[in-house]
């Protein structure tokens, strides 16, 4: 029974895995149009490398998910905050839109997204695609915050009321020091969201701000090219490197 | 503390105004497009007809619409299938070993799911690893079309949301206390018995949530069809990208994409059922 | 002290009028109405849920009520928020700041004052002084034990020099014996500090060994106001003498009337008890007897001993038979049911030199009080 369970659990990773693999190791694989194996070369990520278009989709992705990310953290905490303190109209509606949110379609967000950017006559680019980025993001933040806020004394904000803090110190001084572990974890999963994003960014840029998945995307569909594994297999390593790190600091945190 | 009630008022308008802007006014959009007419000059014509929805129900658009439901359904019952065994055998791992696994589960659950989609043509087209390999061994002598397929999506969809299964499957197994287990077999369940009685109720959150994150993306991930399936729109994600970027046919593509909020709409309810059920709180 | 008592003749330090809280449709308060003297130490006491809890929020701000008025050293502050209300709380899980060590923690309240940061230094190690926390100044919070922690969230509370400070259950998490020790030092810093410490709390005989006066609650109405003795040997209802203390009653029937004085005819016996009620013939009464007010004794005793007479009042005595006795450490409990029907407990005492329960089940006895240590009250429901 055991080794049955052994067996099974290491067939799944096996499936996992062994895609991503192939992958890295083909992205070395001297051959440029078969799979058979003809020698080691770095010649793809010369070659990525040099792709300056490539690069520039890079640093887009990199600048758009730094900036929805600490947008949408911002934003998140607030209404993280309101939810948890505060009774006011539509509270609840909020609060149980944000979960449906989580829960829509990336394609149900993108074209309802663009369908406001077009009816509001906004060029697609940058601006848009930052504003849906945010949009995709916030409720992930506003509901890791929320959960961490809800496992706290409510009394504390109410001693910190007590002792002459009035609404603005209360979060200064005692809500969001208490959540900034949540509003860092809430950082990072926008950032990954945001990097790993095609169908949003699909709908909601122009050809003035391409990001990274989506060039991707369109070098992908042409099939198979090494320098596409190249890609691939940086993604793959910087995504492993970003959740041992943050799975460490969690630990230590705890 | 002389702006006191300017914070407090400032958050809550910024709030509500945020997402009125953002959540409620773009969805409300799309469900308006979805009962108007198209025009030459414009994507949307404003009016109320029921068209859309009518077209929607016509033979091309409707087996369009069951098949990638169907494939979706099928994606989800594998994955449900393969994930709870292994998130099981995952919950019942000892601590040290069971936090590597965990890490080893994460990872491909972050790592951007069109790199991953990518990695399953290497395994399957003509000259992939998995043609090769059957080739090698004298079990095929032309390598198999496994690209382009229903079964490449499927594939495809399997591989990249299988992750999405796992955890939550994981967390509700985590938090499964033994004792019921142990009760139920006190009180001469069979184990069988208990599995079904006691283990998938308490379980049910956890799976119903799984479910959603792998039913509603499988409708929706037009990439993996794009990639994997080739130039047949197999999912209804594909469909509507094509009626707005393609065909241009907003209020169709509006009608399908309303059509996929309802039944999200319907699984949110089924989750939300489930988790009261055991006195849970939402989320 | 002799200040305090002067300044208690002046206003009352907090004062609601007609105050009620409607949470849900259901009255928390119903038109409660209190003064805090200046200087006192006042204890609310009730059961869980008897709105005792809502009295404090509401006096300290975190609360609105629904109507009435309350005010502070004679200002009204009914829709005054918690940070501008000179009174300070000492929460019943503490409330610490988590991410704060002791002596920021402590210094909060002064900081959102905006006071110079070395007058604060100099404040704070005052304050731990006084509660015995010196040199806990970089101590985590969460590291402490329960007794410190709730050190800490008294002086955070009283470095402030509040005019009241509200303690909700402050005592409630911790053991018995530190409980007990908890009881005198807060009795000590009250009267150390001269402010006015309210007190919330379900334990009595914490309520009794603290406090000036007691409030007695139930059910969102005030039902006793006294001090500790008063509202022990001198309940005004059924209600507060089940609360406050293990009680025997008997139901009588008034027989005529003197000054202060009622004829009371209960379980066979005639007797004359003393009463401030205005009862009217006929009308069913409770009488209320504390068990250590009780004496017992065995009828064999009584025959053979006349110089008992003295002592034990046979014209007001019941006869009946021990059921049991419960062996209390210092004292023990002798449960007697009488020939006329009812139970009634005793308390008894060892005697110096015999540490043995006197009585045993089946003994015939008879059960007697001296004269105005009953409580005669009208019958209820």
């Amino acid at each position: 029974m055991r080794k049955l369970r052994i067996l099974y659990a290491t067939l799944v990773f096996v499936f996992l895995y062994l895609p991503l693999g192939v992958m890295v190791v083909y992205s070395f694989n001297a051959s440029r149009f078969s799979m058979a194996w003809k020698g080691f070369t770095l010649d793809w990520y010369v070659k990525l490398f040099s792709n300056a278009a490539l690069m520039q989709a890079a640093l887009n992705s990199l600048l758009i998910a730094a900036l929805a990310a600490t947008c949408s953290s911002i934003l998140g905490t607030l209404i993280a905050m309101a939810l948890q303190r505060w009774r006011f109209p539509s509270r609840k509606v909020i609060h149980t839109s944000l979960f449906v949110m989580m829960m829509s379609p990336d394609i149900v967000i993108g074209i309802s997204l663009l369908v406001l950017f077009m009816a509001l006559s906004l060029p697609l680019g940058f601006w848009t695609l930052l504003m849906a980025h945010v949009t995709l993001c916030v409720p992930f933040v506003s509901i890791t915050v929320y959960g961490r806020l809800l496992g706290f004394d409510p009394h504390v904000v109410e001693a910190a009321r007590d002792l002459g803090a009035g609404e603005y110190e209360v979060f200064r001084h005692v809500v969001l020091p208490m959540v900034f572990p949540a509003v860092l974890a809430g950082w990072f999963l926008s950032f990954t969201l945001s990097i790993d994003d095609v169908i949003i960014s699909f709908f909601t840029t122009g050809p003035t701000f391409e990001v990274l998945p989506l060039r991707i995307y369109s070098m992908v569909r042409l099939g198979l090219k090494p320098e596409v594994n190249a890609l691939c297999a940086i993604m793959i390593l910087i995504t492993a490197v970003a959740v041992f790190v943050s799975q460490r600091f969690l630990k230590e945190k705890s | 503390m002389k702006n006191d009630g300017f914070f407090k008022l400032a958050v809550i308008v910024g709030v509500i105004s945020w997402m009125a802007i953002f959540a409620f006014v773009p969805n409300i959009l799309v469900f308006l497009a979805s009962f108007s007419s198209t025009s030459t000059q414009n994507f949307i014509e404003p009016g109320f007809s029921l068209s859309n929805y009518a077209r929607l129900m016509d033979t091309t658009h409707l087996s369009i619409l069951l098949s990638s439901l169907r494939l979706s359904g099928l994606v989800t019952v594998i994955c449900l299938v393969t994930a709870y065994p292994f998130a099981a055998i995952l919950a019942r791992t000892r601590k040290p070993l069971r936090n590597t696994l965990l890490l080893l589960v994460v990872i491909p659950f972050w790592t951007n799911s069109l790199v991953r989609t990518y990695a399953m043509t290497a395994m399957i087209n003509s000259s992939g690893i998995v043609n090769n390999v059957l080739l090698s061994l004298g079990i095929i002598d032309t390598p198999l079309a496994m690209m382009y397929t229903p079964g490449a999506v499927v594939l495809g969809l399997v591989y990249t949301l299988l992750p999405f299964m796992i955890l939550p499957l994981y967390a509700a197994l985590e938090r499964l206390d033994r004792r019921y287990l142990e009760a139920a077999r006190d009180l001469g369940a069979s184990p069988w018995r208990a599995f079904w009685k006691v283990v998938v109720p308490l379980t049910m959150p956890g799976i119903v949530s799984g479910c959603m994150l792998v039913f509603l993306p499988g409708i929706g991930m037009f990439y993996v069809s794009d990639v994997l399936g080739g130039a047949k729109a197999m999912l209804l994600g594909n469909f509507i990208r094509d009626q707005f970027l393609t065909t241009r046919d907003w209020p169709l593509g509006a009608a399908a994409s309303v059509t996929l909020t309802v039944l999200m709409g319907v699984m949110l309810l089924l989750y939300w059922k489930s988790a009261a059920r055991l006195g849970g709180k939402e989320a | 002290m002799t200040e305090s008592v002067a300044q208690s003749q002046a206003l009352p330090v907090v004062q609601l009028r007609n105050v009620a809280k409607v949470y849900d449709g259901q009255h928390a308060l119903k038109e409660v109405s209190l003064d805090v003297q200046r200087g006192e130490f006042l204890t609310i006491l009730g059961p869980s849920g008897c709105g005792k809890t809502t009295i404090l929020r509401l006096v300290a701000g975190f609360e609105g009520a629904t109507s009435g008025s309350i005010s502070i050293d004679g200002r009204d502050v009914t829709d005054l928020p918690p940070e501008r209300r000179n009174v300070n709380t000492v929460f019943q899980s503490y409330a610490l700041f988590p991410h704060m060590n002791v002596f920021d923690n402590v210094a909060f309240g002064l900081r959102m004052k905006g006071r110079p940061a070395t007058e604060i230094a100099t404040e704070v190690r005052e304050t731990l002084r006084l509660v015995q926390l010196e040199g806990f100044d970089t101590r985590a919070v969460g590291k402490l034990s329960g007794g410190q922690q709730q050190r800490v969230a008294i002086a955070r509370a009283i470095i402030n020099r509040p005019l009241v400070l509200l303690l909700d259950e402050p005592l409630s998490a911790l053991d018995y014996r530190l409980r007990k020790q908890m009881q005198l030092d807060l009795k000590h810093l009250q009267r150390k500090l001269g402010i006015t410490f309210v007190l919330v709390t379900h334990d009595q005989e914490e309520a009794f060994s603290m406090s000036d006066r007691v409030v007695v609650m139930n059910n969102g109405h005030i039902e006793q106001i006294g001090t500790p003795v008063s509202v022990y040997e001198e309940p005004r209802n059924l209600y507060v003498a089940r609360f406050v203390g293990e009680i025997n009653i008997i139901d009588a029937e008034v027989v005529e009337l003197g000054e202060n004085r009622a004829r009371v005819r209960a379980q066979g016996l005639d007797v004359f008890m003393r009463t401030s009620h205005a009862f009217r013939p006929k009308e069913k009464v409770h009488i209320l007897l504390r068990p250590e007010d009780l004496r017992v004794e065995t009828l064999k005793d009584l025959a053979e001993d006349p110089e008992l007479e003295d002592v034990f009042a046979r014209d007001r005595s019941l006869v009946g038979t021990v059921e049991e006795t419960i062996y209390k450490g210092a004292t023990y409990d002798v449960v007697v049911r009488l020939d006329a029907g009812g139970i009634v407990t005793a308390t008894e005492f060892f005697n110096e030199d015999d540490e043995t329960v006197y009585f045993k089940a089946s003994d015939r006895v008879a059960v007697s009080w001296v004269e105005g240590w009953e409580v005669v009250l009208p019958y209820e429901k």
